[in-house]
């Protein structure tokens, strides 16, 4: 039987996968997948709680519904505009390694 | 629905604000090229007349709308009208530098006044989801404003970075969000407090998200250890952008700590008393850190960065006392924001004017600069002296007021510190007034071709006049102020 601390598991699994892909990814376009992952775990935590918790105690509304919904199209702007700014930075240096985005030292 | 709640009539100031960013981009396109200014100058006109309707519309109401998501009271008026000031000048200031500098020009306005829509929610949101998009409406606007000199790839880089760090730290703010969220059930700061206030209540589940949700937030004041992506972004950003992002983002960013840990923490007393020993090590090592790293640069911007890190760190030794005062400290942070934004603009309006067409931006290359432009380098000077907390302009009274509410909440070491860390700052400052006033530049009339028009005179007088008049007679402002120390009573 599925308990809500098997979803919680899943999600910290996945946060921490993406939170490794922040750390060591090289190119800047892994990097904003990972960030995806870390906001999917996000997802799945808040559906999880309001589907196992549902009319307990202040779980009345349907807020865990309404916040992932609004967290998936704020992703998909964020990984939008992220695109868009990794195309300019392509353009004018050609790589989107961000061991190369060094110009700025002392 | 409970009645009374949703009188829309006291948002407003948010509908005239969206309706004016749609009006701004719709006059783009009718704008012809080369008549770009005119673009910003509507803008200016709709954020004055704004100033206006929020004075006439919210001023002196303390009401929730919207089943207590937003709160309009006089806290979020004071900061509502803190952000459209800063949207004014900013605007003004970018004039000649949009002109000479970035393509799309009209755009730029368009985007700076949905960031200030984004900070007006930010203010007096009472619930997360509302603070989140509002934060991302506001943070969205800023990566563009980072990444607009397209063509310059240092630009293109701080705004990868720039968009790196803040969606990560969405991501870490939401994951806090969603683990307190499975243990309380809602988003609201006061359902939160309540369940956080019962006595004994220790869940690790509901602590860790809390820390989470403050390391977000963090992240985006840029307290140390989340500061490293500072320096870069505001290196490589538009000057006038960095401008914004050092006053108007960090007083956005702080107003809504401001509000969560009045909100969320201060009604939990036991988790308080624990928190506040954190933040006085995070105030420490971010005055510490900011001031004494700003010494060793040898660009302005990056000086100004670690320099606004460093404020940073002060205003958050003011949240160590909340709870503490009887809300003295709240007026005195306010005031601080008002004195540092005034203060700042001297500063950066002035650098703005001397770099927008020449690429100067190492301190060394302000030589010579007093000679040839002296209203220039005698804004920086008085900015700069102001920020250090020199008497007779606002940077002494504003650290004043705070360093003795500091001292009244209990914290004198906590003041002494900043005291200190202020001291550190007048070194860096004094080696940049130096390198204007004393040093011999290395070519002969390297400034000549500075050319400052009206909109920008505006804004540097203005700045000189307010940064002096404040510090000699801030009464009139501390009054307005006071009502906003009603929160923590």
């Amino acid at each position: 039987m599925l308990e809500l601390i098997h979803f919680n598991i899943l999600s910290v699994l996945l946060f921490s996968v993406g939170l490794y892909g922040v750390l060591a990814r090289k190119s800047a376009i892994l990097i904003i997948m990972a960030i995806e992952l870390m906001l999917n775990a996000v997802n799945i935590n808040f559906i999880a709680a309001a589907a196992f918790k549902h009319g307990g105690g202040l779980f009345t509304n349907f807020d865990g519904h309404i916040l992932t919904i609004f967290i998936i199209t704020i992703a998909a702007a964020e990984v939008g505009l992220a695109l868009a700014l990794i195309l300019r930075i392509f353009r004018n240096k050609s790589t989107v390694n961000v061991d190369q985005f060094d110009m700025m030292k002392l | 629905m409970i009645e009374g709640s949703n009188n829309l009539l006291l948002l407003t100031p948010e509908f005239v604000l969206a309706g004016l960013a749609l009006l701004v981009f719709t006059a783009d396109l009718i704008i012809p090229e080369g008549k770009k200014e005119w673009v910003g100058r509507i803008a200016v006109v709709g954020l004055i007349g704004l100033l206006f309707v929020t004075a006439s519309t919210v001023m002196g109401i303390t009401q929730p709308v919207y089943n207590n998501f937003l709160l309009v009271d006089h806290y979020s008026f004071v900061f509502k009208m803190i952000f459209i000031t800063v949207g004014i000048i900013t605007i003004l200031m970018s004039e000649e530098f949009v002109k000479t500098n970035l393509t799309s020009q009209g755009e730029y306005y368009g985007l700076v006044l949905l960031a200030i829509l984004g900070m007006n929610i930010l203010v007096q949101s009472q619930e997360f989801l509302t603070a989140y998009i509002s934060l991302e409406l506001l943070s969205f606007c800023l990566y563009v404003l980072v990444g607009y000199s397209k063509f310059n790839p240092k630009s293109n880089e701080a705004a990868i970075k720039y968009i790196i760090f803040g969606t990560f730290s969405s991501a870490i703010l939401l994951y806090g969000l969603s683990m307190v969220y499975s243990v309380v059930g809602s988003t609201l700061y006061s359902d939160i407090a309540q369940v956080l206030s019962t006595s004994g209540f220790m869940d690790p589940v509901a602590m860790l998200g809390i820390t989470f949700i403050m390391i977000g937030i963090a992240f985006k004041l840029g307290i140390v250890p989340f500061h490293s992506w500072i320096p870069d972004v505001y290196e490589g950003a538009p000057i006038p952008v960095t401008a914004y992002l050092a006053i108007g983002a960090k007083i956005a960013a702080f107003a809504f700590l401001a509000r969560v840990v009045i909100g969320v923490m201060l009604p939990a007393e036991e988790l308080w008393s624990s928190w506040k020993i954190i933040f006085a090590i995070l105030a420490i090592s971010t005055m510490v850190i900011g001031n004494g790293i700003a010494i060793v640069q040898t660009k302005v911007k990056r000086m100004l960065a670690y320099s606004s890190i460093g404020h940073s760190g002060v205003l958050l030794s003011g949240i160590v006392v909340f709870g503490s005062t009887n809300g003295i400290v709240l007026e005195s942070l306010g005031y601080y924001l008002v004195g540092y934004a005034v203060t700042s603009f001297a500063v950066f309006s002035a650098i703005t004017a001397v770099t927008y067409n020449n690429n100067i931006e190492l301190i060394k290359d302000f030589a010579g600069l007093s000679d040839e432009k002296p209203l220039l380098s005698a804004s920086i000077a008085i900015g700069l002296f102001s920020l250090a907390g020199l008497p007779l302009f606002v940077g002494f009274t504003i650290k004043f007021y705070l360093f003795s509410s500091i001292s009244i909440g209990g914290y004198l070491w906590l003041a002494g510190i900043a005291v200190l860390a202020s001291l550190v700052s007048l070194y860096y400052y004094l080696i940049m007034i130096k390198s204007m006033y004393v040093d011999v530049p290395e070519q002969e009339r390297a400034h000549a071709d500075i050319t400052v028009r009206w909109p920008m005179w505006i804004v540097i007088i203005l700045s000189i006049l307010m940064t002096i008049a404040l510090g000699i007679y801030p009464d009139p402002l501390v009054n307005q102020l006071n009502e906003i120390s009603d929160l923590l009573k």
